[in-house]
């Protein structure tokens, strides 16, 4: 009979149901304790739909979150245009203000090749152990955009540790900076920021796209698209784009990318014993970055006599403002009227740009 | 043939490097237009 020859349920695996069991954790963690909702709840739902039989969904050159993910994905739209949304969101007041907590964000990104080098050690190939030492950098887009280019196999895998990550950074972080700093340390003042003009937010945009992507060519998608969205929102004359990047686009790229990033992982390209590497792995990258950016602020405070709160190194990875917010926090711990959000935005800031220049010089030498 | 070795290297001195070249930038930007000008008109001093 023409209707039972064509049921999805004779063709379940028992990898499938693994994968189903996955993909309602993830919708759990999104739904029920807001683990970074915007992305873990489609893809928590690409997964399960992903991992029913039969349904052409993901069948190359038809299938219609194949397409998602084929011309989002792997033609690499998507994640440029994430960027452009945060670039219009991003306000780098805090980073100009204190030019100096940039190199924090450069420190954090230590984590990322510490991870690749012991990704490589454990078997994986040069591209993969790129894939998941990008992981380190906290930025689910800049996750995404090189391991597509890089290791597609690993692409869902990586997604899911960045993302999951970036939502424990309050669980992660905080042991790590008060066992590398001091109570007196984490209860540094510093001093106040200068105000910054609205013709430096205005030009700073389009000198830094310039200088980056000069050094680092093949940083250009995400760089450009970052600083464009930033050039709208500093301009003050293009609300209508400025609102359309911060909202609508953002909103309907991300329901593409959480979808076709889930929908890559099927039971047999996740269910390997390298997944529960990937996750180890990325979890000490991100570590390695925190401690990074710590230690180097205590080390500029040798040299310098305006005293950095080494805590703002900590949000050096790139998880914004979720990294600043933890630093703030914990620097309250030591002193209540210690406000130390404004500062750590900076290197929270030059994480994001330092992460996206790792990928490029991974991609540069590897892609 | 690239290395591990070679892309840390690599790395490290390109994101440092990266990352100093838009320290450097940042510095010019302060110098040249983040102080107001001498009696220019309130709209250049506007500031954060």
């Amino acid at each position: 009979m023409a209707f039972l020859d064509q049921l999805g349920v004779p063709a379940v695996t028992p990898g499938m149901v693994v994968m189903w069991a996955i993909g309602l954790t993830l919708i759990h963690l999104a739904v029920h304790r807001r683990y970074e909702p915007l992305l873990l709840l489609p893809i928590g739902f690409g997964i399960l739909i992903a991992n029913l039989p039969l349904t052409g969904l993901m069948t190359p050159g038809e299938g219609l979150i194949w397409r998602f993910y084929h011309y989002g994905v792997e033609w690499e739209v998507i994640p440029p245009l994430i960027f452009l949304g945060l670039g219009a969101h991003t306000d780098f007041g805090p980073l100009l203000s204190q030019p100096r907590l940039i190199f924090l964000g450069a420190a954090a990104q230590g984590g990322v090749y510490v991870a690749f080098f012991a990704a490589h050690a454990f078997g994986f190939s040069l591209e993969e152990a790129a894939a998941i030492g990008i992981i380190g950098g906290a930025d689910g887009p800049t996750t995404i955009f090189l391991a597509a280019q890089l290791a597609p196999e690993l692409l869902g895998a990586c997604a899911v540790a960045a993302y999951s990550y970036m939502a424990l950074v309050p669980i992660i972080q905080p042991p790590i900076m008060r066992l590398l700093t001091t109570e007196r340390e984490r209860a540094i003042r510093m001093k106040r920021a200068r105000k910054v003009t609205v013709r430096e937010k205005l030009l700073f945009p389009i000198v830094a796209a310039m200088g980056i992507v000069l050094l680092v060519p093949a940083s250009a998608p995400l760089i450009a698209m970052f600083m464009l969205g930033n050039l709208f929102r500093e301009s003050k004359v293009v609300e209508r784009l400025t609102d359309t990047a911060q909202n609508a686009l953002m909103n309907i790229v991300t329901i593409f990318l959480g979808l076709s990033v889930g929908a890559t992982m099927d039971a047999a390209t996740f269910l390997r014993a390298d997944v529960l590497f990937i996750f180890a792995l990325g979890l000490a990258a991100f570590a390695f970055g925190t401690a990074g950016g710590v230690l180097l602020a205590k080390l500029m405070n040798l040299f310098t006599k305006d005293k950095i709160n080494p805590l703002v190194g900590a949000a050096g990875v790139s998880a914004v403002p979720m990294a600043a917010r933890v630093a703030h926090q914990v620097g309250a711990e030591a002193d209540r009227k210690n406000y130390l959000l404004m500062f750590a935005m900076g290197p929270n800031l030059a994480g994001v740009i330092g992460t996206v220049v790792a990928a490029g010089i991974f991609l540069t030498m590897l892609g | 043939m690239v290395t591990a070795t070679d892309i840390f290297i690599n790395g490290i001195i390109g994101v440092f490097t990266g990352i100093t070249v838009l320290y450097l930038l940042m510095r010019i930007l302060a110098a040249a237009v983040g102080r107001p000008a001498r009696g220019s008109a309130p709209a250049d001093r506007a500031s954060e």
